[in-house]
């Protein structure tokens, strides 16, 4: 049973590697491609596969980070955003970007990374570390980060306040291999070792003390899921600004097939994320073509339905 | 019997509240004491800081001669299982996994054995959870949620077992049903420590009763003769009567 959902989820994901790219307007010929025909294969590599496998790193990225915080917060409303890091990747990209300075991908991490210190600095100063404090210090860090954002598009000029719109919308487009390569690294270093804490989080899940009763290092796991997660969501919203909703829905649709075991389900999240993420966005691309809907207009677009669906599952279980 | 659990002088702040002030308890193997008292004399910090759960204490606590914070977690957690007083899950757990969790301080983390398969199973048979060992956690009533929690707490294992309340929210022949299981496993050699306010239940079942106010160890009895000691009333209050049945058992009755 386990195995099966596995290899289900890890061969959806190879089909949506496979599968997606040939998705979009202008259809590429899969024959030219195939045959080494130069610019088809350029256009097919640098526009529609480095996008593919940006988004399914994006997916499984949010999913899984999204996943975890469910988890350590034990609120099944968590997403990667609860906890502040994507406000600061968005006053930092909208900063670069209203300076007019071409690299704001850097800004977004950096304002990541910012608060990420920020918040650590915060926990260390205190003895226990807990699921109320980081929410807390995540909305606080949010609307901190808003009101500036608010402040700077409220001075920009027109190109910059649009393009500030465009990247707060969230989107994955084609990028060179050189940035996608250590995105991989970073995402799947980092999966790996979420993944591999699996049966603390189902702890931590059931609660603190019942965690630290079983003998799990509770301010540990609390910091180190934080970072981990933080770290997922930092160096995904720096490529392609804060897509919405994926980190939320995913896990739940994932939790009805494999139960809310984090074994099964973290890597299950993973590998559906970026299956689902790809979908999306070759929908976005081709619904509309020529018009290219960014997937985060897509992920919201589902996301309204999701949350009542969510919900709605909630009640019967519990009726 | 050679002593398990020492405690001396143990003082503890919480906040503005002395919530421990100088308390000093030996406990044996297969003993089965009560913690009882009223609201916030400070039984359930007493159980966490026995179960290494809170660490910012003066005096000394130890098991089998250790200082228990300095302990590593997992491996107290092997010889000492804690259950706290509110555990509810978030997610969909089913039973089984739920009680499967107390094998962790035993695993490899990822798989499960056929002895935690084993353990689980037994457990679940001694709290009589067996039969919805595949109802969701949280679709369970609170009964039902108790005895699950329970099994998951003899899952680990333990030489201590300290539980919080062990007796809320279950109906009567269960609560009766819990204590006598703690009981017999005691005489097996477990040493079994729980806070209650249930003290007919304490009496019933207990071999030892501890009696906490405002931090401090005020009776420390057998159940007979802790309802007799003159200290008894003095903390609850006129309205609580103890008294014997005829067949010489401790009873307490209410009313004025």
């Amino acid at each position: 049973m386990i195995l099966r959902i596995l290899l289900l989820a890890s061969g959806f994901a190879v089909l949506s590697i496979l599968l997606t790219p040939w998705v979009g307007p202008g259809g590429l010929s899969p024959d030219l491609v195939l045959a080494g025909d130069a610019l088809e294969r350029r256009i097919f590599i640098e526009f529609r596969l480095s996008r593919t496998l940006l988004a399914i790193l994006a997916g499984g990225a949010l999913s899984l980070a999204g996943c975890l915080f469910q988890a350590m917060l034990r609120n099944s409303l968590a997403t990667p955003y609860t906890l502040g890091v994507s406000g600061g990747a968005a006053l930092g990209a909208v900063l670069l970007i209203c300076l007019g300075v071409p690299f704001v991908w850097m800004g977004a991490l950096a304002g990541a990374l910012a608060v990420l210190l920020l918040v650590l600095g915060f926990a260390s100063q205190r003895q226990t570390l807990s699921a109320h404090a980081l929410i807390l210090a995540g909305v606080a860090i949010h609307s901190v980060c808003s009101a500036l954002i608010m402040l700077i598009h409220n001075f920009a000029g027109f190109t910059q306040a649009f393009s500030t719109i465009v990247w707060l919308t969230g989107a994955v487009d084609g990028i060179s291999l050189s940035r996608l390569g250590p995105l991989a690294i970073a995402v799947l270093s980092v999966s790996v070792l979420i993944v591999w804490q699996a049966p603390a989080w189902n702890l931590l899940a059931v609660g603190d003390q019942w965690a630290a009763a079983r003998g799990a290092h509770v301010r540990k796991l609390m910091i180190g899921g934080y970072l981990a997660g933080s770290l997922l969501t930092a160096a995904t919203v720096s490529l392609t600004g804060p897509i919405g909703f994926v980190g939320l829905l995913v896990p739940h649709m994932v939790r009805q097939i494999t139960g809310p075991d984090h074994r099964l389900l973290m890597p299950c999240s993973l590998l559906f994320g970026g299956s689902f993420l790809a979908i999306c966005d070759a929908v976005g691309r081709t619904i509309l073509a020529p018009a290219d809907i960014p997937v985060g207009v897509i992920t919201a677009l589902l996301g309204g339905p999701g949350l009542v669906w969510i919900l709605r599952s909630q009640n019967a279980r519990s009726a | 019997m050679s002593t398990l659990l020492e405690i001396n002088e143990l003082a503890c702040r919480r906040g503005p509240i002395q919530a421990l002030d100088g308390v000093s308890l030996s406990f044996r193997k297969g003993e089965f004491a009560a913690f009882a008292g009223l609201n916030g004399a400070g039984k359930s910090t007493l159980l966490e800081i026995m179960s290494g759960l809170l660490r910012t204490y003066s005096g000394s606590c130890s098991l089998e001669g250790c200082e228990v914070r300095q302990i590593h977690p997992r491996e107290l957690s092997r010889r000492v299982s804690f259950l706290p007083q509110l555990v509810s899950a978030a997610l969909p757990f089913l039973s089984e996994q739920i009680v499967l969790m107390g094998r962790f301080p035993h695993g490899d983390l990822w798989f499960e054995s056929k002895d935690d398969r084993y353990a689980a199973e037994q457990a679940m048979i001694l709290t009589g959870c067996l039969e919805f060992r595949q109802r969701p956690f949280d679709t369970l009533s609170g009964g039902e949620r108790q005895r699950v929690l329970l099994a998951s707490a003899l899952s680990q294992w333990p030489r201590v077992l300290l539980l919080d309340e062990p007796g809320t929210f279950l109906d009567l022949p269960h609560q009766v049903q819990i204590f006598r299981t703690l009981r017999d496993l005691c005489r097996d050699g477990l040493l079994c420590v729980a806070a209650t306010h249930d003290l007919n239940l304490a009496a019933a079942y207990c071999n030892r009763l501890v009696i906490l106010d405002r931090g401090r160890v005020v009776i420390d009895a057998p159940p007979a003769s802790a309802f007799d000691d003159p200290g008894f009333n003095r903390i609850f209050g006129p309205d609580v009567h103890a008294t014997r049945t005829g067949s010489g058992q401790p009873l307490v009755l209410y009313g004025g």
